[in-house]
């Protein structure tokens, strides 16, 4: 064959190959949709990208939901969980029938940038935690109180926000960025909340201690176990983690005098739903106990749900004071100590 | 028929910003708060530019006193590892790295020290090939002469090649101007990169019309650096190795530290991986993951090879060839968002989408690097074939391509290798299908590095086996 | 005779001004002038490499200056000769015949001729790459006669020749051009290619003929 003739059977031939093999696996796809096929409805979840990892909660929600219902479900994967908003804008309207991950800093937000539909779960009995929080628009699934988490070996831990001054923790304490982490943003709204006029000279006097300010929790957190940082901020139920699932009671949280902020997180329907009844019934699940016992076992979260039991350790987590933050999402401090 | 062709083609790569145009509603433009990133972005690339600069002129310094004829070729590829392999790797090696050395483990050191160690290696063999085309007679008449090897450095070589200088110094920061992965891993809270920047109001404030204003600003801003740049006078050919006597042997192990640190970077995380590994870990399916992501390179590959075949039929004509030296990509954000915004997020649409982004982000480059010369070059020849009556296809298929099918195919090649490799770009639109690169990326952001490290072997694997597919592709179409 | 009408083109620092120059119907019209008299200008002006909207080339009944570069139906062989390089001698050869759609049968027997006028039996299976000077040369006359073109053009046709060869191929050509009898336009500065080739010579200087 000439060369005119090989290079017309390579350029078509391999791009037919490929849009071959992208076919076949639409189709395979297709195929193993087969609630789809039954009910014909699919129904479309927004989350962020631990809550349906394959260590999540999400895919075991997702996979009992799909028995259930017989029908299809499809997840996008947002990325961090302070970007639910953003993601969701940057999407078709119509696209999702479903969001999670929502914490009470993104509420405001989300509320003026998107229409929700009304949830209806009257027969739920809150945590006192999150009751206050409960709204018609959204449902809180899980809520944890935050702290620093430490090694009991390496360093004493604080006890009040103004010992994170300390020379003892040059360079020892790991957070997160506020801007693209929600336990980031919770750190900075608790100095905003404890500090108050003068929270820009407690960051600037904190530099010096920061061993580093991460896009995302798991990266802190990774940078801190790997014995990188000395501090890093968290859940407390991120204990629950190390003493069942790795047996090391070293980690400990430790406990402020000024209180500590705590994350709620929540699940919501936007009004462009289409299977917005399958929503309603997701929703439903992940408020069952069983649902709650999953969240809770896989999330290292409290449930949201009053008296479901979990496991034993997490009676053993330290009882902390919780305090409310502001929740405006004004950065300004952040960006004139950090972004310089 | 070909003018068509041609306005198609530029559409085609100012898509990304007609899209956006079409998509917002709401414009609210900057401010002068770009004003500080855009400086701080001059300062990353300047300091990146000028230590690559002065590490190149010391690593040529070195590398002379190595060069035998037979070792000539493995210093080259030697000098170029970092370029030639997707900056994955360099970012995990530098992370593993600044386990030892925390100074560069984030921030604006930690990305001028990446992009050096990127870029230095390439200004020592732009050097070394200078002295065979540019200086041969300077040199053999100061060698001659008994100058000393620091008289000829400082009074012959660095003077005569000022202008060469200034156009690698120029090369290198425009480059490091539009980076984006590695800024993006390693920049820290203070966005080092205007690209970042875009990044940054696309995917934190969801501002899209403020995105697409600084976006259209680094354009501009990178359109004047292009001008500013001079077209390279010297030939890149020629051995060097009768003047071995003017290497520094003292800088020997600066010119192998770079790939040599990259090497050690990577083993680091390799090792590591072997002491903590455990089957869990291997927390995605190996196959599918392997499968996307000779989905996306080969996808990248072809496009590339069609995008050729589009521009060579539609070449010459002065306006295209302005508009290919003068445009590059609108920014790694504003590609990758402006692909998302369209309809298909099922199915393997996000795989098209990839492949797409991934290709309007690398053919400029790669056109400009090796394309364009390449069909300059053969601008005479198609002026003859017109004068003698040949259709604009018969000029195609019976001088352009044959001609330069070998470059074509190398420059597929290479943007399928990167392909494989990229995680910045294709995290934007992935939704589900995760490549390799994708899981590492996840590695990453959790600090394994120790098993990022060692799944980084079978990614490199998987771009070799595409990138050979090219190359030898190339051969079967040639023969 | 063939009419040059409105050859006007001004550029920076020079101006090119032939308001009408004649050229033969057969045999060959030289223009000669020296370096930067424009002779190179008229040349691309009259292949349509430069447009020049106030040109017009009466040929016959029909106006050359409007047609594209194909339709003109020149043969050209440029002072760099731009041999496609990946091509044998037969190969750039038979480029031409099929650019011109000239049918496989009469380009073939052409072709015969050709070869056997311009002495290239023995090379031309050659990649061009390897040929010398002078093969290289007559290799780019078979292809610009191939096409079975109305004009000749030849820019300094001889000037990459040494002074024995250029001897030669001055003979061989002029041989061919009197058999073929097509009107050709020869572009020198070189008296010796007036002297043998010929059959008229235009001056030019500073853009206006003399």
């Amino acid at each position: 064959m000439k060369g005119r003739g090989r290079l017309i059977v390579f350029l078509f031939g391999g791009v037919a190959l490929l849009v071959a093999i992208l076919f076949a696996r639409s189709l395979i796809r297709l195929k193993n949709t087969t609630y789809e096929q039954v009910t014909g409805k699919r129904m479309r979840i927004l989350a962020y990208s631990s809550f349906m990892g394959s260590t999540g909660p999400g895919l075991q929600l997702v996979e009992d939901f799909k028995k259930q219902c017989q029908c299809s479900v499809e997840v996008s994967n947002a990325g961090d969980a302070g970007l639910l908003v953003e993601r969701l804008l940057l999407s078709r309207k119509d696209q999702f029938d479903l969001v999670i991950g929502l914490d009470q800093f993104a509420l405001a937000d989300a509320e003026k940038k998107v229409h929700w539909r009304k949830i209806n779960l009257d027969d739920v009995a809150f945590a006192p935690e999150v009751k206050s929080h409960v709204s018609a628009n959204f449902v809180p699934y899980d809520w944890a109180p935050m702290t620093f988490i430490y090694r009991k070996d390496e360093i004493e831990p604080p006890k009040a926000l103004g010992d994170l001054l300390s020379e003892d923790y040059r360079s020892k304490i790991a957070i997160q960025d506020p801007r693209s982490s929600t336990p980031g943003f919770e750190f900075f709204q608790w100095v905003m909340a404890v500090k108050k006029q003068n929270a820009a000279e407690f960051f600037e006097a904190l530099k010096p201690n920061i061993q580093s300010i991460s896009p995302s929790w798991s990266f802190s957190y990774g940078l801190f176990k790997k014995g990188l940082s000395k501090l890093v901020f968290s859940y407390v139920t991120s204990l629950v983690y190390h003493w069942e699932v790795e047996s090391d009671h070293r980690y400990q949280a430790a406990e402020f005098i000024d209180g500590h902020p705590y994350q709620v997180e929540f699940a919501g329907i936007p009004e462009s739903c289409t299977e917005c009844e399958l929503a309603q019934h997701f929703l439903k699940n992940m408020m069952s106990v069983s649902g709650q016992k999953l969240i809770a076992s896989k999330n290292f979260m409290f449930p949201a749900v009053a008296a479901v039991e979990v496991s034993s350790t997490y009676s053993q987590l330290p009882k902390l004071k919780l305090i409310e933050t502001p929740v405006d999402k004004d950065l300004s401090v952040w960006a004139k100590v950090f972004r310089k | 028929m070909r003018s068509v062709l041609r306005i198609s083609l530029v559409l085609f790569f100012l898509s990304p910003i007609l899209i956006w145009l079409v998509v917002i509603k709401n414009w609210s433009p900057p401010g002068f708060e770009w004003i500080i990133p855009l400086g701080r972005t001059f300062l990353q690339a300047g300091l990146s530019a000028l230590t690559s600069v002065v590490l190149g002129i010391l690593m040529a310094m070195g590398a002379l006193s190595l060069r035998s004829p037979k070792s000539e070729k493995f210093l080259e590829f030697w000098l170029l590892i970092p370029n030639l392999i997707p900056q994955l790797f360099l970012i995990l090696a530098v992370l593993n790295l600044s386990l030892f050395v925390p100074f560069f483990r984030s921030g604006l050191p930690a990305v001028v020290i990446t992009h050096s160690l990127l870029n230095c290696g390439l200004i020592a063999l732009a050097l070394l090939r200078l002295f065979g085309s540019k200086l041969s007679g300077f040199l053999d008449l100061a060698v001659v002469e008994g100058a000393s090897r620091r008289m000829i450095w400082f009074e012959v070589i660095v003077p005569s090649l000022k202008s060469e200088l200034w156009f690698l110094f120029l090369f290198v920061f425009s480059v490091c101007l539009t980076s984006f992965s590695i800024p993006l891993v390693l920049g820290g809270p203070s966005a080092t990169n205007f690209e970042i920047l875009i990044y940054e109001t696309l995917r934190l404030n969801a501002d899209w019309s403020r995105a697409l204003y600084y976006a259209v600003i680094q354009i501009v801003v990178l359109s004047i650096f292009v001008y500013l740049i001079p077209k390279p006078q010297w030939a890149w050919t020629g051995s060097i190795s009768r003047w071995q006597v003017l290497g520094l042997k003292r800088f020997v192990p600066l010119a192998i530290a770079p790939s040599a640190l990259l090497l050690a970077g990577w083993l680091i995380g390799v090792i590591s991986s072997f002491k903590h590994f455990v089957p869990e870990d291997l927390f995605f399916d190996p196959f599918t993951a392997a499968l996307n992501t000779m989905i996306v390179a080969l996808g990248v590959g072809f496009l590339t090879l069609w995008l050729c075949l589009w521009i060579s039929y539609v070449w010459p004509n002065p306006r295209l060839a302005w508009f290919m030296k003068s445009y590059l990509t609108p920014s790694n954000a504003i590609t990758g968002f402006a692909l998302l915004l369209l309809p298909g997020q099922y199915f393997e649409w996000p795989l098209v989408k990839m492949i797409v982004a991934l290709t309007l982000v690398s053919f400029p480059l790669l056109f400009r690097w090796l394309g364009q010369s390449a069909l300059e070059s053969l601008e005479e020849q198609i002026t003859v074939a017109r004068t003698l009556g040949a259709s604009w296809s018969q000029i195609l298929f019976e001088i352009i391509w044959p001609e330069r099918a070998p470059v074509f195919f190398r420059m597929a090649a290479l943007s399928s290798l990167w392909a494989s490799g990229d995680f910045a770009l294709s995290s934007i639109m992935a939704e589900g299908h995760r490549t390799w690169a994708l899981w590492i990326e996840s590695l990453i952001n959790s600090y394994r590095l120790d098993l990022a490290s060692l799944l980084t072997i079978p990614l490199f694997a998987l771009g070799l086996i595409c990138y050979a597919f090219f190359i030898g592709a190339a051969r079967y179409v040639s023969r | 005779m063939s009419v040059v009408e409105g050859l006007i083109l001004e550029f920076d620092d020079f101006k090119v001004e032939i308001p009408r120059w004649e050229i033969l119907d057969s045999g060959v019209t030289a223009l000669s002038g020296p370096s930067g008299s424009g002779k190179t200008t008229v040349f691309r002006t009259l292949i349509g490499l430069i447009p020049c909207p106030t040109f017009k080339w009466k040929f016959g009944n029909e106006d050359l200056a409007q047609l594209d570069i194909p339709e003109r139906r020149l043969g050209v062989v440029f002072q760099s000769l731009e041999l496609f390089p990946h091509m044998t001698g037969r190969e750039n050869i038979f480029f031409a015949a099929r650019a011109r759609k000239i049918a496989n049968d009469e380009a073939k027997s052409d072709f015969k001729n050709l070869i056997h006028e311009l002495r290239l039996e023995s090379c031309v299976d050659r990649s061009v790459q390897l040929l010398s000077g002078g093969e290289r040369q007559r290799v780019a006359l078979a292809r610009a006669l191939i096409g079975q073109p109305r004009v000749l053009l030849l820019d300094e046709p001889f000037s990459s020749l040494d002074i024995q060869m250029r001897e030669d191929a001055r003979q061989l050509i002029k041989t061919v051009i009197k058999k073929r009898n097509i009107p050709t336009i020869l572009i020198t500065h070189d008296t010796r290619d007036l002297e043998v080739l010929a059959d008229r010579v235009d001056r030019i200087e500073n853009g206006r003929l003399r």
